[in-house]
């Protein structure tokens, strides 16, 4: 399938590149040498603690990857990502503890659970746009959360799950665990700057704005969007196996909807429909309450008035920082220009008129 | 279609790809084997405490602070554990799981704690719990009480404490209450939280070992906007008494119902409902009920906790003063197992603490203490519940003359 | 019998409340095709701001609802100014309004944490809670003057749809923008207007409910939820139709919580929406043009 193609692209087409083609072969450069930083980085770090906030970040780059594809990219709000989340990490939970299954087979089916409930979520909600999709997808959500602590002795209800690492993973894996984790986040997000950069991205971005401009132009409106959804659940899914094996405990609180609307904000904050969208909102939102620590009640207020200021005077997040204070700057100094010429028109207007 | 190979590109990848696979194999594991705390050194002794301290359980993690914050400072001024300050560093959780296990690992790895007390909620204890016994650091919970976060036969229970009496524990002392009281029909009303289904297990559990009959069980949503149909179900089932084990929104809400239905029976609720905020909530609808305390102002320590506490920290945010009690005997523990072992932490001070009794806390009734041992991790003895009557606006001490047992 | 209808009143309480929130919903979407994410958190404002007044600031019911009115209105006009005028400006996506009202209902909650502390307190009823006997019931005065008030006010928003100029003037609004203005209506006037309508009935209806339930933050979240499941239920074409959708959620969850399982109540609630959600589009469709027969508000 062409879709699929492009994800394994090496080709990037000009175009693209927000600042003009020159500047876009320069960007490439330090995105891969921010790649090679990012992988390296674990060996420099020097406590437990630091290595756990760069798996965290990590975890919730995936998540957000994911949802700037299905949201920033094809336009499906989502207030219930979370969902696929929890299916993640319960579902190789489940079956590692219930099941006695190896890792090698509980967490590829775990992700294909999750791509599994974005698809069958998907083709009811499908019609649904705007408020009545996040409101579906809230409802959706919240179900989930109430199903899993209900959910007895096979989600182990509030109590949650508990999953014997050792076991599982090995001591060697466990040793290593962040590098794995950073590592399938970097694919994750090579793989999906290829295609959202390719001619599919451009579809998708054209069916998020007019779905029925694209539908006239031959886009398969209707598959472009499940696949956006599928690969979101699936990448949500394996963000939940990592975090599983991370926190050796799970429990439904992590799951709720708070959380959904956690990873939300990151796709706003770091720029919907931008490639850096999903990793740059998952480091701001994780790396700015640990900075604030001294003002500990302000934090969420802070918090909240970012998200607003990002909407109204950067609704193209973070990631577009650079565009805005560029157009800024030329706003700027062309009303200086005009400023002048005014002035002249005026006089040479009244000297008319006279 | 590729109209242009990057070849660049592709030693980029490259490069990328075996730089990654190096860095693997090379590094070794990375930051674990973290602190038992410092040895022994001249610094201060560093403990921890990971509560809710904003949000709904605040008004249990707050007074548990405070409550350790005064034996803090108390143990400093008459010259520190053994011979060195003791300093607490608090974090916030939020009461959420992953907030604090993330607390957890910043404690151990940063700080490098000699050993955590855990907070308030439960969830949050057994999220956290792992991280801390996992970097081989003691923790002694302070207030989450579910039974299950003390585990003969868990992985972590070497390591790992409580000073408050677990939910069976209470159920057994309100058991007795009921039986003095002579009740026929008792009947169990409780939300679907944690807190609320851990309530309900262990009432089932220790009503049947007592040959007690539950007449009828009603669940709630938490944070409920009605309870009418629950009220009345209750009533139909002909009950005399209601246990309530919910939070201080949904029991005062209760109340109000009953109120609004024309029903009055005596009511005994969890440890959950003596807050402040409960008797805010729920105002004259709610006088009468029963809940069960560890303060009991007929014994000395308990009469000069509660002078000492209030005179810091004003008495309205812990009415019945257990939460911050628990804080600060909690902290008298850690500190005597610590003079013990000249401030070391690890298993050395999990030995120390199994060693440790404490006669004179401020916690338990008159004539009970608070003690480990190898096979018991959990502190209290026999007869250590007592009992407060919401009167008047705020709880009153009723009585200690109910039997409560391990 | 007896227990029927007393489970049919409590639902209706609760139903009126989520039926003024719907309300609240659906003017601001009609003037502006927003929805308001954060319609929850602006009945906990008249909750926490209830609090405010009556238990810290001691004042008497009969000079705190004006006072709160008030609040409603200038909350409103920051919500208008703050957030929705910018974004329609810059013609910005549905999307971003959506997550703009989810972000400002998280400022309120916060805000609200800052000002009260983020815990639960009561609020005194307006009359004392002596129950009153209607025939085999006793009922809580408050429970009967919140549905009292309830419908009161949404028979005054009918007739102000329906019966004066202004209210005509906003139903122009809604279904043609640029024929109203054309027609030299203010269209900028009306929509501040709308708003404040909207907030000022959510904020009456978190005054109403929190003796019941009490004031805090975090109140607010789950019945916003609920309230637009009676939003869409009704129809969000109708002022009334909301009003007993959710009048109809309400008593739905009193009933199945005594005579199915009191657990899994909102579990309940929750699929209704999700399946009023999924059924809706055949109803009406948000990309066709809407029918303009059918944008009535009566």
């Amino acid at each position: 399938m062409n879709a699929i193609n492009e994800l394994f692209s090496r080709h990037v087409s000009r175009g693209s590149a927000p600042l003009g083609s020159l500047k876009g072969r320069r960007l490439i450069w330090v995105e891969i040498l921010l790649s090679i930083a990012v992988v390296v980085l674990p060996g420099l770090l020097t406590s437990a603690y630091q290595v756990r906030m760069l798996e965290n970040i990590a975890i919730f780059a995936l998540l957000a990857i994911g949802l700037n594809l299905a949201f920033g990219f094809t336009g499906q709000i989502s207030l219930g990502h979370a969902a696929f989340y929890a299916v993640g990490a319960y579902g190789s939970a489940i079956l590692e503890t219930r099941f006695g299954l190896p890792a090698i087979i509980a967490w590829p089916a775990a992700v294909f659970l999750g791509m599994l409930l974005a698809l069958l979520i998907s083709l009811p909600v499908m019609r649904l746009s705007g408020h009545y999709l996040a409101m579906a997808t809230l409802a959706f959500g919240l179900i989930i959360e109430k199903l899993l602590s209900q959910g007895g002795a096979v989600t182990g209800g509030h109590d949650g799950i508990i999953i014997p690492v050792s076991r599982v993973m090995g001591q060697a894996l466990q040793d290593r665990f962040v590098y794995v984790i950073i590592i399938v986040a970097l694919i994750a997000y090579w793989l999906l700057r290829n295609l959202t950069e390719s001619s599919v991205g451009r579809s998708l971005r054209a069916l998020r704005d007019d779905p029925d401009g694209a539908a006239s132009l031959g886009i398969p409106v209707a598959r472009y969007r499940t696949l956006a959804v599928v690969v979101a659940g699936g990448l949500a899914a394996l963000a939940g196996v990592f975090y599983a094996h991370v926190a050796q405990v799970i429990t439904p609180e992590v799951f709720a909807v708070h959380t959904s609307i956690q990873i939300l904000m990151m796709v706003v904050i770091g720029g919907m429909g931008h490639r850096l969208g999903g990793v740059l909102g998952a480091i701001v939102v994780l790396i700015i309450p640990e900075l604030l620590y001294g003002l500990d009640e302000y934090r969420n207020i802070a918090f909240g008035a970012l998200v607003l200021a990002v909407l109204v005077f950067l609704p193209r997040g973070i990631a577009g920082l650079p565009e805005a204070i560029g157009s800024l700057y030329r706003k700027l100094s062309s009303r200086r220009v005009h400023g002048s010429d005014t002035a002249a028109k005026s006089m040479t207007g009244a000297n008319h008129e006279a | 279609m590729h109209i242009r190979k990057k070849p660049l590109k592709a030693i980029a990848a490259s490069t990328l790809l075996v730089l990654s696979v190096a860095s693997c194999a090379v590094a070794g594991s990375s930051g674990s084997a973290d602190s038992r705390g410092d040895e022994a050194g001249d610094g201060p002794i560093k403990i921890g405490y990971i509560g809710a301290l904003s949000g709904g359980s605040a008004f249990m993690g707050v007074p548990g602070g405070n409550g350790m914050n005064l034996a803090v400072s108390e143990i400093n001024e008459a010259g520190g554990v053994a011979g060195r300050q003791l300093e607490l560093i608090s974090i916030d959780d939020k009461a959420d799981p992953a907030t604090s296990a993330t607390a957890a690992q910043k404690l151990v790895s940063e700080d490098r704690v000699v050993a955590v007390i855990g907070g308030p909620n439960s969830g949050t204890v057994k999220a956290n719990n792992v991280i801390i016994t996992g970097a081989g650091v003691p923790q002694l919970i302070a207030i989450a009480s579910e039974d299950s976060l003390i585990d003969p036969d868990g992985e972590n229970f070497g390591l790992t404490f409580r000073t408050t009496e677990n939910n069976s524990y209470d159920v057994g002392a309100i058991a007795s209450l009921f039986e003095s009281a002579n009740y026929k029909a008792i009947c169990l009303l409780a939300d679907t939280t944690a807190y609320g289904e851990g309530g309900v297990a262990s009432i089932r559990k220790v009503f049947e070992k007592r040959g007690l009959a539950i007449e009828a069980v009603e669940q709630h949503p938490v944070n409920a906007t009605d309870m009418t149909a629950q009220a009345l179900s209750l009533r139909d089932a002909g009950c005399d008494a209601i246990y309530l084990f919910s939070l201080a929104p949904d029991g005062a809400l209760f109340f109000k119902t009953m109120q609004q239905i024309g029903w009055d029976v005596p009511v005994v609720g969890g440890r959950g409902l003596a807050g402040a905020s409960f008797i805010s909530l729920g105002g004259k609808a709610a006088e009468g009920l029963i809940v069960p305390g560890v303060v009991d102002p007929n014994k000395k320590e308990g009469a000069a906790y509660i002078e000492a506490y209030d005179a810091q920290y004003g008495s309205e945010g812990d009415p019945t003063h257990s939460y911050s009690a628990l804080g600060y005997d909690s902290v008298m523990l850690l500190a005597a197992a610590l003079e013990t072992t000249g401030g070391i932490g690890g298993d050395e001070l999990a030995k120390a603490l199994e060693a440790t009794t404490l006669t004179n806390g401020a916690t338990g009734r008159e004539g009970s203490t608070l003690f480990f041992s190898a096979e018991k991790h959990e502190a209290p003895s026999e007869n250590y519940v007592v009992f407060y009557e919401l009167r008047d606006g705020t709880y009153q001490f009723l009585t200690s003359d109910v039997e409560s047992g391990l | 019998m007896e227990t029927a209808l007393q489970l049919l009143l409590a639902g209706a309480a609760t139903g009126s409340i989520y039926g003024l929130i719907a309300l609240g919903f659906l003017v601001i979407h009609h003037a502006t095709g927003v929805v308001n994410f954060a319609q929850g958190q602006m009945l906990m404002v008249g909750g926490v701001s209830s609090y405010i007044f009556l238990n810290h600031l001691g004042i008497s019911y009969i000079a705190a609802v004006p006072m709160i009115v008030f609040v409603g209105i200038v909350l409103s006009f920051a919500f208008n100014h703050v957030l929705v005028k910018p974004l329609v400006r810059r013609n910005a996506p549905i999307y971003s309004v959506v997550v703009g009202t989810i972000a400002v209902g998280l400022l309120l909650e916060e805000g609200a944490a800052l000002i009260v502390g983020d815990q639960m307190h009561g609020v005194p009823p307006i009359l004392p809670n002596t129950p009153i006997q209607i025939g085999s019931l006793t009922v809580l005065p408050q429970t009967v003057i919140t549905v009292l008030v309830a419908w009161a006010i949404v028979g005054l928003i009918w007739v102000f749809f329906n019966r004066t100029i202004t209210g005509v003037s906003l139903r122009a609004v809604g279904i043609n923008r640029t024929g109203a203005a054309v027609s030299g209506i203010s269209v900028p006037r009306l929509v501040a207007i709308a708003f404040a309508i909207s907030i000022v009935v959510t904020v009456i209806a978190g005054m109403l409910i929190a003796p019941t339930l009490g004031a805090g933050p975090r109140l607010g979240f789950d019945i916003g939820v609920k309230a637009f499941a009676a939003a869409i239920l009704g129809g969000f074409n109708s002022v009334y139709r909301g009003m007993i959708a959710g009048v109809f959620i309400g008593i739905l969850e009193t009933f199945t919580a005594y005579y199915v399982s009191s657990a899994f109540a909102p579990t309940i609630a929750y699929a209704v929406l999700l399946l009023a959600l999924v059924l809706q589009p055949l109803r009406s469709s948000t990309l066709r043009m809407p029918r303009r027969r059918r944008k009535q508000l009566a």
